[in-house]
């Protein structure tokens, strides 16, 4: 606890990340779940979680805030078809890949800016395929899935395979 | 990265594991997705499918990207001997991380070493087609302090795509070098009392063979024809030759007392230590010394670890000197016995002993010395250093006031012994004390 003085602000950034997400993630339980404010299950304990998978992303509240989240996206949601599926989806996946980089690089250092790249392109292609799962979802549930989704997602797609391949050119010509 | 406890490895052995090892963050995803696939179907809820497909999707693409190469790594001091106040580093070099995507090292702090940067982790982030095989990483590591100084233990350790797998981190020993002083800025334009031997910068008492103008004189047998003076022989009609001083050297014992080490030390640049002044002002010395020829001899004295090194002269002999100053290591607590103390000290040495003058050992040397007929200059180190005593309680101050008086007292009693007694004052410290004595050994007393 008491090396978190000397985190670099890319780690600050990192752990930022993952409490915003979370922030989000109750936001978005509570709000499908219409429950109160203050509410034990969707508000304070996934933000308890939250701030512990912040300070320790190595330690094991990462899957505990992960698998919770989940189990309660279960419980309070009724619509099987709701983009709200989406949004948790994306949520989660930027609490995990935080939670994964913070735990792999030193407190102290400060990772190259490539890596923020690389990660960025790649977060969006799997969120890409993610909304595809989704329209797959939608479609097995017998909803339609509306034109502005397809239009985003084909964006999502576009977006990520243009920063990979960015992040692919740079490298080639520093190493050439 | 959490850095787990591992055996303490040996300095420069390349360590080799072939393990990749699943992360937390990869065994987390893999938890959560199992998780998310059983709500999904058996409980029928495709919407746990969706809000686990990112997961489910990372767990493939990692495995997918899986490393597979069998990294070793190894951490050696880019620079052996380095003196204080100047750059080194510690490179560590990983081979074997085909598949990579991170390689992390971090070094640990140690008393007086500077990491650059400052925390001393370091990332690399590997090429993105996984076929880079070797990765190089540089820590600053700057000694701020001579003696023998261990650089730290570094970390090292290897990630692979989404940070599902790793290699290490583990620690390697970059080992303990020497770290010499940084000698001080040093001049003396004044003559060695005594100069002898047959070559050497110093003028000597008599005429030889030499460079310095003498006289021109009526020549003799036995006087070279090139010092044959052609002008005054043309004028007189007899052969005229221009004689010259022989030049000599001389053999500077310096004599550094390590016993105490009184004041703080800052390292290099900041504020010194008496012992600190008096390993870089001897640096100093040996090195003016050294560079016009002389022969200079050095003895380390303390109670720990009495070291000495032979006369001699030149850059290597200096580079040895400095050696031996770094080993220097004071213990108070421990006596010297100053009859035991063998100097092996000829007639005509000129004998510098650098010391913070509170030991009584040095006293009775430098008097014994002195009696002797030998050229004694005591340079004081104590200078500045003096430790500071406000503040402290009042017992302590007068106890120091006392103690300061008393050494006063002993030096002004080493001075009626014959021995030149100067404070360190850099450049030139020792011009005057030189001059006199050089006249002194002319006239028969200073």
């Amino acid at each position: 606890m008491s090396e978190l003085r000397y985190l670099s602000i890319e780690q600050a950034l990192l752990r930022a990340a993952i409490l915003f997400s979370t922030v989000g993630l109750s936001i978005l339980l509570n709000w499908t779940a219409e429950q109160g404010a203050f509410n034990f299950w969707t508000v304070l304990l996934p933000l308890g979680l939250g701030v512990l998978t912040m300070i320790f992303p190595q330690a094991p509240w990462t899957p505990v805030l992960m698998v919770y989240a989940v189990v309660v996206w279960t419980v309070v949601n009724d619509d099987l078809a709701t983009a709200g599926s989406l949004l948790a989806a994306a949520l989660l996946l930027i609490i995990h890949t935080s939670a994964a980089l913070a735990s792999a690089v030193p407190l102290a250092a400060s990772p190259p800016s490539g890596l923020w790249v690389r990660y960025a392109g790649r977060c969006a292609a799997v969120l890409g395929i993610t909304t595809l799962v989704w329209m797959a979802v939608r479609v097995f549930t017998g909803t339609t899935v509306p034109g502005g989704v397809v239009a985003l997602m084909l964006a999502t797609v576009l977006i990520a395979a243009a920063v990979l391949g960015y992040e692919r050119w740079v490298n080639r010509t520093t190493t050439a | 990265m959490t850095y787990s406890s591992a055996p303490q490895p040996e300095p420069g052995q390349r360590r080799r594991s072939g393990r990749w090892l699943f992360t937390r963050a990869h065994l987390s995803a893999v938890l959560v997705a199992a998780v998310g696939v059983l709500i999904g179907v058996i409980g029928g809820r495709p919407d746990a499918l969706v809000v686990i497909a990112p997961l489910v999707i990372i767990v493939i693409w990692s495995i997918a990207l899986r490393p597979t190469g069998s990294p070793s790594a190894e951490a050696q001091v880019a620079r052996g001997t380095v003196p204080e106040g100047q750059s080194n580093a510690v490179v560590i070099s990983t081979e074997g991380v085909q598949g990579a995507e991170l390689v992390a090292a971090s070094l640990a702090a140690t008393a007086w070493i500077r990491r650059r940067p400052e925390h001393g982790a370091v990332v690399e982030l590997l090429d993105p087609s996984g076929e880079q095989e070797a990765s190089q990483l540089t820590i600053g590591a700057d000694p701020e302090r001579w003696g023998n100084r261990s650089y730290g233990t570094a970390l090292v350790g290897v990630v692979g795509a989404w940070g599902a797998y790793s290699w290490g981190p583990l620690p390697l020993a970059s080992g303990t070098r020497r770290m010499v002083p940084a000698a001080e800025v040093f001049d003396n334009g004044a003559p060695a009392p005594h100069p002898r031997g047959l070559v050497g910068h110093h003028r000597s008492a008599r005429a030889g063979q030499g460079s310095e103008f003498n006289s021109i004189r009526p020549f003799q047998w036995g006087d070279r024809l090139k010092r044959i003076n052609w002008p005054r022989s043309t004028r007189t009609g007899e052969l005229h030759v221009t004689s010259s001083y022989a030049d000599q050297d001389t053999h500077v014992a310096l004599i550094v007392d390590a016993q105490n080490d009184l004041g703080g030390s800052e390292g290099y640049g900041g504020k010194a230590s008496t012992l600190d002044r008096a390993v870089r002002s001897a640096a100093a010395i040996g090195e003016h010394f050294t560079a016009q020829g002389d022969r200079v001899s050095l003895q380390v004295i303390s109670g720990a670890l009495p070291v000495r090194l032979s006369p001699g002269t030149g850059g290597k002999h200096f580079r040895r000197l400095l050696d031996v100053l770094a080993t220097a290591v004071p213990s108070p607590e421990r006596k010297i016995d100053p009859e035991r103390v063998r100097l092996g000290i000829t007639p005509g040495t000129l004998v510098v002993i650098v010391s913070s003058l509170v030991s009584e050992a040095m006293f009775s040397r430098a008097a014994a010395l002195a009696h002797s007929g030998i050229t004694v200059v005591a340079i004081d180190v104590l200078g500045d250093s003096a430790p500071d005593y406000r503040g402290q309680p009042e017992h302590e101050q007068l106890a120091w006031r006392l103690r300061m008086l008393e050494r006063d007292r002993e030096i002004r009693r080493v001075q009626q012994a014959g021995a030149a007694v100067v404070p360190w004052r850099g450049p030139g410290s020792l011009d005057l004390i030189l001059r006199q004595l050089a006249r002194r050994g002319r006239a028969g007393a200073m």
